[in-house]
């Protein structure tokens, strides 16, 4: 049987500790600060973390580009050459068009490569959902599951990513254009927090309103444990936009309390995510019972 | 003189010459707010209340006159008393159905089913008001057994003054305050109007047209510019005195008037007492009605207003009719372009210009609900002396399903509207959720004190700064910045993480910072927001969520 690499791209805020953990290696995509595009990459130091998140809080506008043809290409061509077999478990394709771009480049690459396969998947999540999607990959591939067995195992299992994020303010996501919400979410809500989450169809969607921003930490910690309380088998996942320390420290607290004994992983909002969803949010990960949230309305 | 039948041209000019009464003492009437700040006063809301029943026009039929009085004065009522008013003479409407004029016997049997309509108005109704002062009143007129109207109102108005004594020992509140009800004082000033009428005490020239209803507003000539389409037509109301060298004042008929002004306009009222008429007329053509009129005398006050200017169209709304019809809307009260502007931004589809200063009528807000056009209407009050207006128009009206959230303060309707999740149809689930999120929430305030006054045993000297929560004073000082930083001091922030600092219309911007500046140091775990609400009546509002 071949060998099965998981991909992922800039979107799944993996540490460089998971990614080195779970054999997982992504795809760069990029960000545009002043006209200058940079590779988003996931081995940011702290320092870096703060400078980003500072100018988005200074008022400066990054912008982000999907992941380039030539970046697939190079990604692609390194592990089919080394004979594996590609699991690329994509950021959502309602916040990036990377996945197409994936699926037109495998289709062109893969005549050169005879018995290979490359499989794309919409991880209909983005963020640390995708990261976790692909940790479960990664997990059915060490378990020995061949390339197409993985892809269809998290393939069903992407709607049983929870994600529940709280940020100060919905403007920049708003911006963004990757927002699904009424105008009752956005604007200055002077200190309710909304609370948000992918919904069934992967659209960021705002679920509720919270006000202040400790019931808002509490509300999405709540939320979580009522999802995954019974699936303890994967990790769960905590990304922040820069918070500061203690109340990192705090949150991790609450979590430890609320589902003690679960493994948590600690990482940033990376550059992709982190410019649109903008400074201090707060998301928690993890897998567990199937997302409804949204299901009966139209997919737009 | 001996009347010993009540007809409804008699009716009419008795309710006339109750507002006429009213007026006169109005300034009275507000002083016996209990709370010394000139917000929404009793007298006022009365007053506007029942005039909007005076403008009734004349009729000899009694059971007709009464009922248009009574639903005059529901679409009028503003403020707890005002609507509780309306409830009175609705209930004397229907005790008068079916009766072309009353004997004292049958009028006395229609005050006390208005008792029960004025009841039946509140929730929970409370003794020691204006519901007191109409029962005792009515039932002493009642046991009187009177031959003539003279003696029925006579009795009504002697058991009303005790009555009315006796409401500080009722409501501690009163006591306190050191003043009695207002509402049932209103009450007696009508009743003696109406009194004053069955001696032909009415004077003409007291009719002119009410101008309180303008008084907060200043009309906004941007509102028609020189691209606009005239839409709505004018306003145009005047008095005119008929004069003998064009017509018999004396036997002068109005019908030749009204159809005339039906032809060319709408919304027509025309009462005449004595030799003056009274116009009232919606129309596209102004300059027809006022050579139409001088036909028959001279004028003594003509107004005309562009109604594009008028203050309903405060937030430059589309006219009823011309939205689509939505599933849900809110429409929520506010006063001050700040405030008005925060409400329109967190999601009210309409606010009704008012609240502290003025309170609005059933009927701004039944306009409200037209121009929302939704299947079900929220309704954020946003004061405790609004809730019953909303109720009573929430009633009256039927095209959608409207639901009054009882928001007694900006904060607690701030705090429901920023709580909405509107992507639902679970409008129970949402009514539930808003008015959840009102618990809790903190409105205190700052403002100038406007009469010497006790509360929450305090002494409080008039033209002081007065810091308050609710509707207990808990600071007060000749400064301001001092009044508000104890006043900050004495609210109990406990849970709450979120501060709103609402600036009015006479705030100073450096003393504003100052208090900001106060609160982040008092209360640094808060995050603070500033508000530019420019409303007047309140120096500063701070909302504690």
């Amino acid at each position: 049987m071949r060998k099965v690499k998981i991909i992922t791209d800039s979107c799944s805020d993996l540490t460089p500790e998971l990614l080195e953990k779970y054999g997982i290696d992504y795809a760069k995509m990029n960000t545009v600060l002043d006209g200058e595009t940079s590779p988003a990459r996931l081995e940011w130091t702290p320092e870096e973390v703060h400078a980003f998140y500072d100018l988005m809080r200074a008022g400066k506008r990054i912008t982000t580009t999907q992941v380039p043809v030539e970046e697939f290409r190079t990604i692609f061509e390194k592990y089919l050459s080394e004979g594996y077999d590609i699991v690329y478990v994509a950021c959502c394709s309602k916040q990036s068009g990377s996945v197409n771009t994936a699926r037109v480049v495998a289709d062109r690459m893969l005549p050169d490569y005879p018995g290979a396969a490359i499989y794309c998947i919409d991880a209909l999540n983005a963020a640390m959902g995708e990261g976790l999607l692909s940790i479960a990959a990664a997990m059915f591939a060490e378990e020995g599951l061949s390339a197409d067995e993985v892809a269809e195992k998290i393939t069903a299992m992407r709607n049983n990513v929870n994600e529940y994020i709280t940020v100060h303010s919905l403007d920049a996501l708003a911006r963004s254009g990757r927002l699904k919400a009424s105008k009752a979410f956005i604007g200055n809500l002077m200190g309710v927090k909304p609370i948000l989450t992918s919904d069934y169809y992967g659209a960021q969607t705002p679920m509720k309103k919270v006000r202040g921003r400790q019931n808002s930490l509490h509300e999405i910690i709540a939320l979580l444990k009522d999802s995954i309380e019974e699936t303890p088998k994967y990790p769960i996942l905590f990304c922040h936009a820069d918070c500061r320390q203690e109340e990192v420290d705090e949150i991790l607290a609450m979590i430890r309390e609320e589902l003690p004994g679960r493994e948590i992983c600690v990482g940033y909002f990376g550059p992709i995510i982190g410019a649109s969803i903008g400074p201090d949010a707060v998301g928690v990960f993890g897998i567990g019972r199937e997302v409804t949230f949204g299901k009966d309305a139209a997919e737009n | 003189m001996d009347t010993r039948r009540i007809d409804g041209s008699l009716y009419r000019g008795m309710v006339a010459a109750g507002a006429l009464n009213l007026r006169r003492h109005v300034t009275e009437i507000n002083d016996l707010n209990v709370f010394p700040i000139p917000d929404g006063d009793t007298g006022d809301n009365m007053l506007l209340t029942v005039e909007g029943g005076a403008n009734a026009p004349a009729d000899a039929d009694l059971s007709s006159v009464a009922r248009d009085v009574a639903d005059r004065m529901l679409l009028s009522a503003r403020g707890n008393s005002g609507v509780i008013l309306s409830q009175f003479f609705d209930g004397i409407a229907a005790g008068l159905e079916g009766a072309a004029d009353a004997d004292p016997a049958r009028f006395a049997a229609a005050l006390e089913v208005g008792v029960k309509h004025a009841y039946g108005a509140v929730m929970q109704p409370t003794e020691g008001t204006i519901l007191t002062v109409a029962r005792e009143a009515s039932k002493a007129a009642a046991d009187s057994k009177a031959d003539t109207a003279e003696e029925l109102l006579d009795a009504f108005l002697s058991e009303a003054d005790r009555s009315l004594d006796r409401t500080p020992d009722l409501l501690p509140v009163l006591k306190e305050a050191g003043v009695v009800d207002s509402g049932g004082a209103g009450l007696i000033r009508i009743a003696e109007g109406m009194r004053a009428a069955l001696d032909g005490e009415l004077a003409e020239g007291d009719l002119a047209i009410p101008d309180r209803e303008k008084r907060a507003d200043t009309p906004d000539f941007s509102r028609f510019t020189e691209d606009s389409v005239l839409e709505f037509g004018y306003c145009t109301e005047l008095l005119l005195r008929l004069l003998r060298a064009k017509t018999d004042p004396e036997t002068f008929d109005l019908a030749p008037i009204v159809s005339y002004l039906e032809s060319i306009g709408n919304s027509v009222v025309a009462v005449k007492t004595g030799t003056v008429v009274k116009i009232h007329v919606h129309t596209m053509t102004p300059q027809l009605v006022l050579a139409f009129c001088q036909q028959y005398g001279e004028f003594l006050t003509v107004k005309i207003e562009n109604m594009s200017l008028q203050h309903n169209s405060l937030d430059g709304k589309t006219p009823a009719g011309k939205t689509e019809r939505k599933p849900f809307g809110v429409v929520a009260v506010a006063c001050g372009e700040g405030l008005i502007s925060m409400f329109r931004s967190l999601g009210a589809d309409e606010v009704v210009n008012g609240g502290q200063s003025m309170n609005p009528s059933a009927q701004d807000f039944i306009d409200a609900f037209d121009r929302v056009n939704a299947d079900v209407i929220f309704v954020l009050p946003n004061n405790g002396n609004v809730i019953l207006t909303a109720q009573q128009a929430a009633q009256m009206y039927s095209k959608s399903d409207v639901r009054v959230l009882p928001s007694k303060s900006v904060g607690e309707g701030h705090s429901a509207l920023t709580m909405m999740t509107p992507d639902t149809d679970d409008y129970d689930g949402m009514e539930r959720d808003m008015t959840d999120a009102m618990e809790g929430v903190v409105t205190a305030g700052v403002s100038v004190c406007s009469r010497d006054a006790e509360n929450n045993n305090r002494i409080l000297y008039k033209g002081e700064y007065i810091g308050f929560i609710g509707d207990r004073v808990f600071s007060a000082d000749n400064d301001s910045l001092d009044a508000a930083r104890a006043l900050v001091d004495e609210i109990d922030f406990g849970d709450h993480e979120i501060c709103i600092l609402i600036s009015g219309a006479d705030a100073d911007p450096e003393e504003e910072e100052e208090i900001a500046g106060y609160i982040r140091l008092s209360h640094p775990g808060c995050e603070l927001y500033e508000v530019e609400g420019g409303q007047a009546v309140y120096r500063y509002l701070l909302i504690v969520e």
